[in-house]
């Protein structure tokens, strides 16, 4: 027999119903931690690491936390290397490395030689915040549109990975490309609760945000800016409540042309 | 007899925790976000740095500990130089160069060269993490009549894809301004 969702299952996963189990996951996001090493590096290293950092974490409505410096955690910020030797033109060298646990640690040199150090601590945090960003910069390297776009969909807020603003179909097919992935040394997509890893748990905050009032690919359309009075004849009420699962029919996207071509 | 869609049946009418059944076989391998990070370089840059400008075959890739470090050591079938001859230092007899990094210790966004590949390589001499000059950036891959970069983009030669022979001749052409 098929299992077909009923309506009061529905019901028992709105949003709103399940607002303070959401609220509470995302309170135990763990926040992104790093290490700044100071040894031979300037007084203002740790400072510069920070700024780089306080650019991301300014962008609004994800849910992005990073902790202040800390030793022992799994990214670590070095001024320049010996050991071996960094490239003369890079502005930032991360070295991976996998523990016999299977853990991963990344040690970031800072090239002391880099003449442009904001762009490429801005490039280097965005990067271990597990942005897909281009590794190399021609200019001044600055925090735009489409870095913040990267950002919302990897730290977003509710299951919101589209950061179109709604949770539906979309972000669960990227969901399920994430499933199972983990990584200790940066931020991953579809990790909303922060542990490192895309799990079950992350699943039960998309499932709390899921918005079961909408089909996938039939969002309903904008209601245009009326340019004319609204028309005084009240519509009739409905006598039966509209199905919440069927589609409504999608609304003509192209006008009628009002002239007739010119032959 | 109802016909089953699917999709149809995924996005409309089954419970969302029934897709978790659905997840294993959406897994994808883990593609991490990994970069080391530089400005980019212009040719004419990368071709005034370089201390070495071969054309060469990858003949055969090692991985070697030095100093208690990993590496990969790349051995090459040199064609052509246009600088450095001889500079290169030698493993088994033939000319190489190393790159940091093994299966376990991984240099961030390093370049991995296969045996069989023709390059034309700009380096450095001196013992860097990479030696290659820009990080990545002055490694050049010809492939039939075909120029990419170690990312496998075709190059770009005043906004057109380079040839083997259009970019050989502008190399040539720069090296004839800087030498």
């Amino acid at each position: 027999m098929k299992r077909q969702l009923s309506p009061r299952k529905v019901k028992a996963f709105h949003p709103f119903t399940l607002l303070p189990f959401t609220l509470f996951t995302l309170a135990l996001a763990a926040p992104f931690a790093y290490t700044v090493v100071k040894d031979g590096a300037p007084e203002s290293f740790e400072k510069l690491v920070r700024e780089a950092f306080t650019k991301w974490q300014a962008v609004p409505s994800t849910t992005l936390k990073i902790d202040a410096p800390k030793a022992g955690t799994p990214v670590q910020f070095r001024w320049g290397s010996t050991d071996p030797e960094l490239n003369p033109d890079l502005a930032t060298r991360t070295i991976l490395e996998t523990t016999a646990d299977g853990k991963e640690s990344a040690v970031v040199s800072i090239n002391p030689e880099a003449t442009d150090l904001e762009s490429a601590l801005l490039l280097e945090t965005g990067i271990r915040l597990g942005l897909p960003l281009e590794p190399s910069w021609e200019g001044k390297r600055s925090l735009g549109e489409a870095d913040i776009t990267l950002l919302r969909q990897q730290y977003a807020p509710n299951g919101d990975l589209t950061a179109d603003g709604k949770v539906n179909i979309d972000d669960f097919e990227l969901f399920a490309r994430e499933y199972g992935k983990s990584q200790t040394a940066g931020g991953i997509k579809g990790d909303f609760n922060g542990d490192g890893k895309v799990d079950i748990a992350d699943f039960e905050i998309l499932k709390g945000n899921y918005d079961f009032g909408k089909q996938p690919g039939l969002e309903e359309p904008k209601p245009a800016e009326p340019t004319t009075p609204a028309p005084t004849e009240p519509k009739p009420a409905p006598t039966t409540p509209a199905p919440t699962t069927e589609p409504k029919p999608a609304e003509p996207t192209t006008p009628a042309p009002a002239t007739p071509p010119a032959k | 007899m109802k016909r089953f869609y699917l999709f149809t049946f995924l996005t409309r009418k089954m419970h969302l925790t029934g897709w978790v059944a659905f997840l294993p076989f959406t897994l994808f391998p883990l593609a991490l976000a990994l970069a080391t990070t530089y400005p980019k370089l212009t040719l004419e840059t990368q071709l005034e740095r370089a201390e070495v400008i071969t054309r060469a075959m990858i003949k055969e890739v090692k991985r070697e500990e030095r100093n208690k470090r990993p590496w990969t050591v790349y051995l090459l079938e040199n064609k052509q130089y246009w600088r450095g001859e001889g500079l290169l230092p030698k493993t088994l007899e033939t000319p190489s160069f190393a790159v940091y990094g093994n299966e376990k210790i991984r240099l961030e966004g390093a370049p991995n060269f296969k045996v069989g590949t023709e390059w034309i390589f700009l380096l450095y001499t001196k013992n860097y993490d990479s030696p290659i000059v820009g990080f990545n950036q002055g490694a050049y891959q010809l492939e039939g009549n075909a120029v990419l970069d170690v990312g496998g983009k075709a190059v770009q030669l005043e906004g057109k894809p380079a040839t083997r022979v259009t970019f050989i001749a502008a190399v040539e052409k720069i090296l004839g301004v800087v030498k």
